[in-house]
């Protein structure tokens, strides 16, 4: 033990002999922090009322930070103060970073075209440039203190986005039950964290990840190990954490559940896939996979169980869903199962690669079938009131583009071909096969032969049934509402077809970092 | 003469909090008792991190509780809002009550 104030003046110490960090690097995030300051004053300004200045502000905000990131140049190596890096701008946070920002411009623009009157328009767009700075530092965290902040940003704007319509009781139910399990599994996670700094006494994932190398097995490990899966299968919607994530997606707006779905969950994953392979994929230490020997990893384990857990639990309940947006919750939840289950073959080998770039991979084309299907629920919910499956019954004769596309992103949720939800499926199950882990992607096929037959009841409707005399659909999409959704739909059977090796390459380049 | 209170002494009383605070948060159904729980768990990580902070000799879990302290009261103003909500609506704060999202 060392007392207290010589260790502080040796703290500060090394803090005035460093250098400034090159905070330039973190400038995409910067800029969403400083929106959130730009929004509220502009509310102060001008004042309370409904105003279209707000959605084209954040619009555009998100497109420049987008670009930012998209042409700006990758330097991997952590920033941070006082020789504490915390933050690395490296090719793997900037993949999922485009893949927040996109969501984010979606949901935007979803909330735009919903048309319903979301009340403190201000505030909303406050909170969702919130959100998207924590992803973005989640994204890239390096070290516990970093990651935990980010994690919790990211939780708490998600639980105002779920529960923002509290005039609504299903949006307030919605809303406390996210808050609940959200803060009680943030609270399990940090005691996690608290024991495995007792362990190693550092809060820097790579130095954590040597010491645990070589500690070897322990009981209080594991138990921490546990713990910290806690707070992350929480974000994930994975079991045992998932009971939330049908309750709230229904009970939030259609938008904000696609954001929920899609960005939250790719937040979490980007965490996760760096706290796995902490100290580079292609380096030494596959971190804290040594934690009960290299073939059968703690981690691995609790990974294996969970996704099977997961994708069971998610495809057997949505079979009995009647509602699109509960059934999507669902589909969401067994698809943090497909993830997971790749996750758990993550390693230092070319085969661990592959896996990591699959589940990048996944995410890219995720976004686009998921905030596609996610925004036939809110053309749903505006138009007929409901998100009940019923209501798209002879939307096939009517509206046939609409009926098309939405199709094509069915049977991309499903993994048929010739979409690209067919090609994604492919990279995460062969690193599992190649693995040799036979039952785990048997169970995963037959996962994904269940999920046909709830994918295929929209279709049912749309297509097959009979409309009955003076209830026919009341769903009237516009020219704009045709042209977003065929946009949703075509990348997907352009990727499944052709161009896919493009992507792959993005995202095999995204986990390759130099050792 | 006291025996000499070491980091495992810590550690065990943090354990209990949590232990406690875990208790509470899965046997009540008023949310405003959960929170309660909830602050017992985060101040036993607190706990930890402060004793792991003196046993290890550095000043990086020390920190850490200072960030956890402000993440908890941001906690408590996001769960005490939606709460707000809650009641305004329903006229109750027990999670009993809030059964119509279901299936």
């Amino acid at each position: 033990m060392t007392p207290f104030l010589p260790l502080l003046a040796q703290e500060t110490a090394k803090l005035e002999m460093s250098s400034m960090p090159d905070l330039s690097r973190m400038l995409p995030g910067g800029l969403l922090c400083l929106m959130v300051i730009v929004i509220l004053v502009v509310d102060l300004v001008r004042g309370k009322g409904p105003s279209a200045l707000y959605p084209k502000l954040s619009m555009g905000a998100i497109a420049v930070a987008f670009l930012m990131v998209l042409f700006g140049t990758v330097k991997a190596g952590a920033v941070g103060y006082g020789g504490f890096p915390s933050l690395d701008p490296d090719a793997l946070s900037r993949i999922f970073k485009l893949v927040f920002l996109a969501t984010g411009f979606v949901t935007v623009l979803f909330v735009e075209r919903s048309r319903q009157a979301f009340g403190r328009e201000a505030e909303f767009h406050v909170i969702l440039f919130g959100a998207l700075a924590g992803m973005c530092y989640l994204a890239s965290a390096t070290e516990m203190i970093g990651f935990y902040l980010a994690f919790e940003t990211v939780s708490y704007t998600g639980f105002l986005l779920a529960g923002y319509k509290a005039d609504d009781r299903r949006g307030a139910e919605a809303g406390t039950k996210f808050v609940m399990f959200g803060a009680v599994s943030s609270a399990v996670m940090l005691f996690g964290l608290s024991l495995v700094y007792g362990f190693t006494g550092s809060m820097q994932f790579a130095v954590i990840a040597e010491k645990l190398a070589a500690a070897g097995s322990q009981p209080a490990l594991v138990l921490a190990a546990i713990f910290v899966f806690g707070g992350f299968a929480f974000k994930a919607a994975a079991f045992p954490m998932q009971w939330w994530c049908p309750d709230v997606y229904e009970g939030s707006p259609a938008p904000v559940a696609a954001f929920l779905a899609v960005a939250s969950k790719a937040a979490v994953f980007a965490a996760g896939l760096r706290v796995l392979t902490y100290g580079g994929v292609s380096g030494s230490a596959p971190a804290l996979s040594h934690l009960m020997g290299h073939d059968s990893s703690i981690v691995q384990t609790i990974l294996i169980c969970s996704a099977v857990a997961t994708m069971t639990w998610g495809n057997f309940a949505a079979l009995r869903q009647s509602s699109l947006q509960r059934m999507l919750a669902y589909s969401s939840i067994a698809h943090a199962g497909y993830l997971l289950m790749t996750a758990s073959v993550i390693g230092t080998d070319k085969l661990g690669q592959e896996a990591m770039a699959g589940i990048v991979f996944y995410f890219l084309i995720y976004l686009v079938m998921n905030l596609g299907a996610f925004y036939v629920v809110t053309l749903m919910r505006r138009d007929a009131g409901t998100a009940d499956i019923s209501a798209l019954r002879g939307m096939g004769r009517r509206h046939p583009v609409l009926a098309v596309s939405f199709a094509i992103m069915l049977f991309s949720l499903t993994g048929l071909p010739p979409t690209a939800g067919f090609v994604g499926k492919l990279q995460l199950f062969w690193p599992v096969v190649a693995k040799g882990y036979y039952l785990l992607a048997a169970v995963g096929l037959v996962n994904g032969a269940v999920s046909l037959y709830f994918y295929a009841k929209p279709l049912r409707e749309m297509f097959l049934a009979a409309e009955v005399e003076g209830e026919e659909t009341r769903l009237a999409p516009d020219g704009v509402d045709l042209a977003i959704v065929t946009a949703f739909a075509v990348p997907l059977v352009i990727l499944g077809l052709f161009g896919w090796g493009n992507v792959t390459q993005m995202a095999m380049d995204a986990v390759a970092r130099v050792p | 003469m006291l025996p000499q209170v070491t980091t495992a002494h810590y550690i065990v009383l943090s354990a209990l909090l949590f232990a406690i605070g875990l208790f509470g948060v899965v046997t009540r159904k008023n949310v405003v008792v959960i929170l309660m729980g909830l602050e017992l768990m985060l101040n036993a990580a607190n706990l930890a991190f402060v004793a792991f902070s003196r046993h290890h000799g550095n000043l990086q879990g020390q920190v850490f509780t200072f960030f956890v302290i402000a993440v908890a009261a941001a906690e408590a103003a996001v769960a005490l809002s939606i709460l707000m909500a809650l009641f305004r609506l329903k006229g109750s704060v027990t999670l009993d009550d809030a059964t119509e999202l279901k299936g």
